[in-house]
């Protein structure tokens, strides 16, 4: 078990710079879940994640994945930071920007992640997190191990979820 | 996006094209935390200095009357009796403010403890605070009113009970209204939006369970 004594030592910090640049994907996509990419509130979401990472992991045990864990403690931190948001990003909003006529495969492709990640800010804050797993390949029972929700819940809720986010972006 | 798949395809192509590009060295790292731990600062001390502030003044006035009057039975003994009931509170409310602080909360509890956990500390520190409210902001504004008079009045407060009386309330109905903002801005509206992730969490038990006859979401 680590320990908070060592985390000066440099063979600590490079540990946890490797384990965190494996799954560094995980904060990014947390991230654009919260907030726009253009947000300013995003980079901020970001540092913090990043410090509430630094500071947690010595108390990182090894008792679940280290993805979960990270996930845990993105979860956490991206919940309280909108808390403490004057604004609601994007809560009823589904940005609808131009949608270019003519465009390439990739434009096509970042245009289509674009208007998910819009989706996906417009639900709750635990549906966001729901869909977001899911949409990982996450398993219920690691999904509940993040959220505290029993599988059936995380099961219920993601045909819900699911259905709405499709509706959405059917609409769009 | 016409089925979940396409859902899916988009994400993972998104994934892959994040996973390529993002990778931190430690110059990026340090200054993350040196930013983290700044804004930490600040912000418990904007806190601090929100909760505390009563006490400070309070403190200072006490202090400074005291040893200006030195030598004046009345007003040594109001200063003093001032300081001492206002000890425990601040012991007290310090106390709760470690607490509220701690360091040891783990971020990387699971969501639904981690957001109960969050919402017992500061709960627990708005209750002891409102009870504060309660009897400290008054006694606080008695003691202004008593030295004032005491200080700047012919005859001091025994001569003028009514005044003492109306002037009291008149500094409570002139604090009221900040101890209320600060409380909602501080205390209600983050446990109001607590409240309301974990009734969120707890709501979807009460949902019906469909027909799945997947064990995992992949």
């Amino acid at each position: 078990m680590k320990n908070t004594k060592v985390i000066s030592d440099p063979e600590f910090k490079e540990q946890f710079l490797e384990e965190l640049n494996r799954d560094i994907g995980i904060v990014h996509r947390v991230c654009n879940s919260f907030y726009n990419t253009a947000d300013s509130a995003r980079e901020d979401l970001f540092q913090e994640i990043m410090y509430q990472l630094w500071k947690s992991y010595p108390r990182f045990n090894g008792d679940a994945k280290f993805s979960t864990w990270m996930y845990r403690v993105a979860f956490n931190t991206a919940i309280t930071h909108s808390k403490k948001q004057d604004r609601e990003p994007e809560k009823t909003e589904f940005q609808d920007n131009h949608y270019p006529e003519s465009v390439t495969e990739k434009q096509d492709e970042q245009e289509k992640l674009r208007l998910l990640y819009s989706a996906i800010r417009t639900l709750k804050e635990i549906d966001r997190m729901i869909i977001l797993l899911w949409l990982e390949a996450t398993s219920y029972s690691e999904i509940a191990g993040i959220t505290g929700l029993s599988t059936s819940n995380i099961s219920v809720r993601l045909v819900r979820i699911k259905t709405l986010l499709k509706t959405k972006l059917e609409n769009h | 996006m016409e089925t979940f798949d396409d859902m899916k395809n988009v994400w993972n192509k998104g994934r892959s094209e994040i996973a390529d590009s993002a990778a931190l060295d430690w110059n990026a790292m340090d200054k993350y935390i040196a930013a983290g731990m700044k804004k930490v600062r600040s912000s418990m001390m904007k806190f601090f200095w929100g909760t505390f502030v009563y006490h400070i003044v309070i403190y200072a006035l006490l202090t400074h009357v005291f040893i200006r009057s030195f030598g004046d039975g009345k007003l040594m003994f109001i200063s003093l009796a001032g300081i001492l009931l206002y000890a425990p509170f601040t012991a007290f409310m310090i106390k709760k403010f470690k607490m509220m602080c701690n360091p040891d909360s783990d971020s990387g509890k699971n969501v639904k403890q981690f957001l109960s956990y969050q919402h017992k500390q500061l709960n627990d520190f708005y209750r002891f605070k409102k009870w504060f409210d309660w009897l400290g902001v008054p006694a606080t504004a008695l003691i202004l009113v008593l030295i004032i008079f005491s200080l700047y009045v012919t005859g001091g407060p025994v001569a003028h009970p009514v005044a003492i009386v109306l002037s009291t309330i008149a500094v409570i109905a002139v604090l009221v209204p900040f101890i209320r903002s600060e409380n909602l801005k501080g205390f209600v509206e983050p446990l109001n939006k607590l409240e309301s992730l974990i009734d969120d969490m707890d709501k979807s038990t009460e949902l019906q369970v469909p027909d799945q006859g997947q064990g995992t979401g992949k």
